[in-house]
C-alpha cells in the first residue's frame, strides 16, 4: 500500500516553495501577485476531512491541473472556488478580491463538467447564448459572438444541432464554448475527458491546451488521469486524503516524486526496501547502492525507481549495483515488453522483485527466456530515497 | 491535528445570500408553510380531538376505551382487517400473475390487456360495487339466472363476499402498475446465467425473478391494504350489515352527529396505514440497484402453453374489467330494472332524483381541473425547491418528510380533520382568542381542491422529484456560472424538460379528483355537490340508475381526459424528439 502522509508538513513547504521561489514557465508571464489564492481551505463532510487546511497558489494566464484518486477532495477544492460549495475555514482570493463568501453567481468563472450540463432543449447555439441572452446585449451582437465561439472550438456547422445529436467530443467542445462566454478570468474544469473514449481524449486534450494557451485563460482542472494532468498542465497538484501531495511541474511530478504516494500515483514505480550501510550507501538485496540520504546507519529505508530507468546489460559487470535476476514473467505491450524479473539475494534479505520496462528496440537484439537468468544494474543516480518520518 | 485546532478557533465560512437566493428562501418557507396548513395543523387538530371530548376537555384514552367496549363498534376494526388483508392477497395474487403475463411472455395483445387493466382507475369505487349490485344483488343477472332463464346463483353479496369482490377490482389496477415497473427492470444476463447453470424454470423463478420484484410486491402489498382499509365507498353501498371502519366514521360523523367518536375512528384507521406507509419506506430503502445500467433487457421468448396459458387468464380479468363497465351502462339506459328492460337516457335526466343533478357533474369537472392545475404547479414547484433549492437544507429536508406525509392519510381523514380546522371561527391559545386566518375556506371550492391535492399530494409528488432527479443537478451550477437567474433556468430548460412528467402530474390529479369520495364527502356543501358524492347518495335513496348514469359520466370524463394526455404527450414527444431521447 501507497503511504499517504496524513499531517501536511510536507505540502505546505511544497507550496511555498513553489509559490516563492521564482517559479518560471516559458510560457506564463510572472506578475507580483498570483491571480488565484486558496489559503488554509478546510472542508469537512461529518467527521471526515474532505480538504485539510489546502494552500495553493495559481499564476495569471497558468494552467494547473488537480490530480489524484477519487475521494482525494480534488472535486470539493474546486466546487469551493466556484463556489457551489462552502468551505469550513479558509479564503478563496482571485485577482486581488476576496472571493470567499461571494455566492457562484458573483463570481468570475466559466465551468465544465465531466457530465457538460449542456441544456437538452436548446441547440448548441442556444447553449453557447444562455449566459449572453441575459444582459439586455443586442441580438445580432450576441449572433455575431455565438458564431465568433462556435468557430474558436470548430462548430459552425453544427450550430442548430441539439446535444443529443451531437458526438461526445462535440458536446464537450460546446459545454467549453459555453464556459468561455463571459470571457471569465478562471476557467474550471472538472473532469472533463473522463466521459469520452481513447481517441477522442487524446485530440481534445491538445486543443483545449491551444486553446487555454490562445486566450491566456487562468485554468484550473481536476481529473484523476495522469496522462491527461501530464501533457496538459503547466503545473501539477497531486493530492491525496484532503491535503496537497506535491505541487510541481509535470516533470518534477514524475522525474522528482516527493512523497512515495506521488511515486506510486503517477507513473509506475518500484518500490524496495533498502538498509543503510553507509552516510552513502544502501543494501537493496544483492545491490549496493550511492544514494545520498540523512538516515542512520542499520536503519531501514524506501528506494524507488522507475521500471523504465532499470538498466538491462549485455553481460554481467562486476558492479555492486548490477546483479543477475531471473525472468519470472514476460509481458509484451507493444512498444515495449513489461518484464517482472526476481534478483535472488543471500539468506538474510529476501527477493528483490522488480519491473522493467524494455523498449522494443533494446529488445530486438536479445534474447531473453525465462531459463536464461539477465544482467541487470539500477542506475543510483535514478534512485529516489524516501525516508521514514 | 494543527489545522484542525486552526479551524476550531476561526469562525465558519458562509456565504452571502443574494437577492435570488433570499426570494428562494422565501418560496421554500412558503411551500413548507402551505404544508403545515393544509397537513400538520389539521392533524394534530384530529388527534388532539381523539383524546378530548365534546367540550375540548382533555380525556386520555376514554374514547378510545368507549370504541372497544362499544360491540356494535369494536367489531369493524378486526371486520376492517380481515377484508383488507383478504383483499389485498387476492388482488396482489391476480395482479402479480397479469403483470407477469404482461412483461414476461410472448402472449399476443399485450397492449390491449395493459390498457384494459387500468379500467378500474377511472371509475369511482361506488361504480363498482354498484356493478356488483345489478349482477350480484337480489335481484342481479347471476343471482336471478338472467332473470329465470338459467338457474340462478345467490352467492351473499351483501357483507364480507361483497366487499372483497369490489375491492379486488377496485385495487387490481394500482397492484398491476406497480409490478409492472418492478417486473419490467430485468437482467437477461441473469437468466442466462441461470440457465447455464441448469436451474430448473421454478428455481430460476425464485432465485432470480421473485428477488428482483419482492421491493415492488411489498410496495403492492402496503398500497392495496392501505386503500382497501380506508376505502369508503365499495362498504357503503355492498357492505350490507358487515361494518367496517370507514362507514363508521361516515355513520357517526354524519349520521349521528358524533365528531368525537368520529375522530377516534380515524386515528383507528390511520394507525394501520401509517404504519405500513412506514414499513415501505424502510423496505424500501434496503432496496440496491438489482439492475445496474449495464442490465440486458429480457426479451420474452414464445412458449406455445404459456403464452395460452396467459392469454386465458388475461382475457378472464379483461373480460369482468370491461364487464362491470358495461353492467354500469347498461344500468344507467334501462328502464325500470327488472321489470321494464327498454333503453333509453331517460336516468341522465336527473332532474326527479336528489344528489345535485348535472350541476353536481360540472362542478366535479370544475374541482378536477382546478385540483390539476394548483396541484400541479404546487407539487412540481415544491419538488423543485426541494430538490434544486441552495441552502437552508433542514428546511428542506422537513418540507420533503411532510410531503411523505399524505400517502399514509386515508381521504376520510383528511376530510375530517379539515371539518375541525377549517370550521373553527376563532383559535383559543390559552387566554388569546384570534380569528382562524382559514376559516373563510369552509364550505367553497377552496376547501375541496385543497383536500383533493393534499389527498394525492405525495404520488405526485414523488413523480415531480423523480423527474427532476433525471435532470444534470449541474445545470443549476452552469446557470450561476453565467449569472443566469434560478427562474430563467426553471423556465427555459428545467420546465421544458419535465413537460411530461407536468402532464402525467395533472392527469392523475384529474382523474383522482374526478373519482375520490373520501375526503370531499365530509366537505362539499349544499352549494357545490359533487358527482361522486352524488352517486354514494343517490344509491343511498334508492335511485340506483341514476346513480349508474353518474358514474357513467364520470367514467367517460375520466377517460377522455386520459385519451388527451395521451394524445398531447406524443405530441410532445414527437415535436421534440430532435432532444428527448426515449
Amino acid at each position: 500500500m501507497m503511504h499517504a502522509r496524513t499531517g501536511s508538513p510536507h505540502a505546505t513547504s511544497q507550496c511555498v516553495f513553489c509559490c516563492a521561489s521564482a517559479y518560471v514557465e516559458p510560457i506564463t508571464t510572472m506578475t507580483s501577485q498570483p491571480y488565484l489564492q486558496i489559503q488554509n481551505v478546510t472542508k469537512t463532510y461529518g467527521r471526515v476531512a474532505a480538504l485539510d487546511n489546502v494552500s495553493l497558489d495559481v499564476t495569471r494566464g497558468e494552467f494547473v491541473c488537480i490530480l489524484g484518486p477519487s475521494g482525494c477532495g480534488k472535486t470539493t477544492l474546486l466546487r469551493i472556488v466556484a463556489g457551489l460549495e462552502e468551505q469550513d475555514t479558509g479564503r478563496v482570493i482571485q485577482d486581488g478580491r476576496d472571493i470567499s463568501r461571494l455566492p457562484p453567481a458573483q463570481r468570475d468563472f466559466g465551468i465544465v463538467f465531466q457530465s457538460y450540463a449542456l441544456f437538452p432543449n436548446l441547440t448548441a447555439a442556444e447553449n453557447i447564448a444562455y449566459g449572453l441572452r441575459n444582459g439586455r446585449r443586442r441580438d445580432d451582437a450576441v449572433k455575431a459572438q455565438v458564431n465568433r465561439l462556435l468557430e474558436l472550438v470548430g462548430l459552425s456547422e453544427f450550430a442548430h444541432k441539439y446535444p443529443a445529436q451531437l458526438s461526445g467530443g462535440q458536446q464537450q467542445r460546446v459545454a467549453l464554448a459555453r464556459a468561455l462566454t463571459l470571457e471569465p478570468g478562471l476557467l474550471l474544469l472538472d473532469e472533463p475527458l473522463s466521459a469520452l473514449d481513447a481517441r477522442v481524449r487524446a485530440t481534445l486534450r491538445s486543443e483545449i491546451t491551444a486553446l487555454q494557451k490562445r486566450l491566456g485563460v487562468t485554468t484550473l482542472m481536476v481529473t484523476h488521469d495522469q496522462t491527461e494532468a501530464l501533457t496538459m498542465a503547466d503545473r501539477i497538484i497531486v493530492m491525496s486524503r484532503g491535503n496537497i501531495e506535491q505541487i510541481g511541474t509535470p516533470y518534477q511530478i514524475y522525474r522528482e516524486p516527493a512523497t512515495p504516494f506521488v511515486a506510486d500515483f503517477v507513473g509506475e514505480m518500484n518500490f524496495l526496501s533498502g538498509t543503510v550501510c553507509s552516510q552513502q550507501t544502501v543494501l537493496c538485496g544483492p545491490f549496493l547502492l550511492n544514494v545520498p540520504h540523512t538516515a542512520m546507519p542499520g536503519s531501514a529505508l524506501t528506494l524507488a525507481i522507475r521500471p523504465e530507468d532499470v538498466r538491462v546489460l549485455s553481460e554481467l559487470q562486476h558492479a555492486p549495483d548490477t546483479a543477475l535476476a531471473n525472468v519470472d514473467a514476460v509481458e509484451f505491450l507493444g512498444a515495449h515488453y513489461r518484464l517482472r524479473l526476481r534478483v535472488p539475494s543471500n539468506h538474510v534479505t529476501p527477493d528483490v522483485i522488480l519491473t522493467v520496462h524494455l523498449p522494443l528496440n533494446d529488445a530486438r537484439a536479445r534474447s531473453f527466456s525465462q531459463d536464461a537468468p539477465l544482467p541487470i544494474q539500477i542506475p543510483a543516480r535514478h534512485v529516489r530515497v524516501f525516508e521514514p518520518r | 491535528m494543527v489545522s484542525l485546532a486552526r479551524s476550531l478557533i476561526r469562525p465558519r465560512v458562509t456565504q452571502i445570500a443574494t437577492r435570488d437566493e433570499w426570494l428562494m428562501r422565501g418560496l421554500i418557507a412558503l411551500s413548507a408553510l402551505w404544508l403545515v396548513v393544509g397537513v400538520v395543523l389539521p392533524l394534530g387538530e384530529i388527534a388532539w380531538r381523539s383524546v378530548s371530548d365534546e367540550s375540548g376537555r382533555w380525556v386520555g384514552w376514554a374514547n378510545y376505551a368507549k370504541y372497544f367496549t362499544t360491540p356494535g363498534l369494536a367489531n369493524s376494526f378486526s371486520n376492517s382487517l380481515f377484508v383488507s388483508v383478504l383483499s389485498t392477497l387476492i388482488a396482489v395474487s391476480l395482479a402479480f400473475v397479469y403483470a407477469y403475463a404482461l412483461t414476461r411472455t410472448a402472449m399476443r395483445g399485450k397492449s390491449f390487456f395493459r390498457l384494459i387493466a387500468m379500467l378500474p382507475i377511472y371509475a369511482p369505487s361506488v361504480a363498482h360495487a354498484i356493478a356488483l349490485v345489478y349482477l350480484f344483488g337480489k335481484k342481479g343477472l347471476v343471482t336471478t339466472g338472467l332473470f329465470g332463464l338459467l338457474p340462478g346463483w345467490d352467492i351473499g353479496l351483501y357483507g364480507a363476499t361483497g366487499i372483497i369482490l369490489g375491492q379486488v377490482i377496485y385495487c387490481f389496477p394500482q397492484a398491476v402498475l406497480i409490478l409492472l415497473v418492478g417486473l419490467s427492470l430485468s437482467d437477461a444476463r441473469l437468466y442466462e446465467a441461470s440457465i447455464a447453470l441448469r436451474a430448473s424454470p421454478w428455481r430460476t423463478f425464485t432465485t432470480v425473478t421473485l428477488p428482483s420484484v419482492k421491493y415492488s410486491l411489498v410496495s403492492a402489498i402496503f398500497v392495496c391494504f392501505t386503500l382497501v382499509f380506508t376505502d369508503f365507498g365499495v362498504a357503503k353501498v355492498v357492505g350490507g350489515n358487515y361494518n367496517v371502519l370507514a362507514t363508521d366514521i361516515y355513520k357517526q360523523v354524519i349520521g349521528q352527529q358524533n365528531f368525537v367518536m368520529g375522530t377516534t375512528i380515524s386515528i383507528l384507521l390511520l394507525a394501520p396505514t401509517a404504519l405500513a406507509f412506514v414499513i415501505d419506506r424502510i423496505v424500501q430503502r434496503r432496496q440496491m440497484a438489482l439492475v445496474t445500467s449495464r442490465a440486458v433487457p429480457l426479451q420474452p421468448k414464445r412458449n406455445r402453453w404459456m403464452d395460452r396459458a396467459a392469454f386465458g387468464f388475461c382475457a378472464l380479468i379483461a373480460a369482468v374489467n370491461i364487464g362491470l363497465m358495461a353492467v354500469v351502462l347498461f344500468a344507467s339506459l334501462v328502464h325500470v330494472w327488472p321489470y321494464q328492460l327498454t333503453l333509453g337516457l331517460r336516468h341522465y335526466n336527473f332532474d326527479l332524483v336528489g344528489g345535485g343533478g348535472l350541476s353536481a357533474y360540472f362542478n366535479s369537472v370544475q374541482m378536477a381541473l382546478y385540483t390539476a392545475l394548483f396541484g400541479t404547479a404546487l407539487v412540481f414547484g415544491s419538488a423543485y425547491l426541494i430538490e434544486k433549492g441552495r441552502g437552508v437544507r433542514w428546511l428542506r429536508t422537513a418540507t420533503y418528510l411532510v410531503s411523505m406525509l399524505p400517502m399514509a392519510l386515508p381521504g376520510l381523514v383528511i376530510g375530517l380533520a379539515y371539518i375541525f380546522f377549517f370550521n373553527q371561527p376563532t383559535w383559543t391559545l390559552g387566554e388569546i382568542v384570534l380569528p382562524n386566518p382559514f376559516h373563510p375556506l369552509y364550505n367553497t371550492m377552496a376547501i375541496l381542491v385543497i383536500s383533493n391535492i393534499v389527498h394525492f399530494y405525495t404520488v405526485a409528488f414523488l413523480t415531480a422529484t423523480a423527474a427532476l432527479k433525471q435532470m444534470d443537478p449541474e445545470f443549476e451550477s452552469v446557470a450561476a456560472s453565467l449569472h443566469v437567474p434560478f427562474y430563467r433556468t426553471l423556465w427555459r430548460v428545467t420546465l421544458p424538460v419535465a413537460l411530461p412528467a407536468l402532464l402525467e402530474i395533472a392527469m392523475y390529479f384529474f382523474v383522482n379528483a374526478m373519482v375520490t369520495v373520501s375526503a370531499v364527502i365530509f366537505l362539499y356543501s349544499p352549494e357545490i355537490k359533487l358527482a361522486a358524492v352524488a352517486i354514494v347518495n343517490m344509491e343511498d335513496a334508492g335511485d340506483i340508475a341514476s346513480a349508474a348514469a353518474m358514474a357513467v359520466l364520470v367514467i367517460a370524463t375520466s377517460i377522455a381526459v386520459r385519451v388527451l394526455y395521451e394524445l398531447l404527450t406524443r405530441g410532445i414527444v414527437r415535436r421534440t424528439q430532435a432532444w428527448r431521447s426515449g
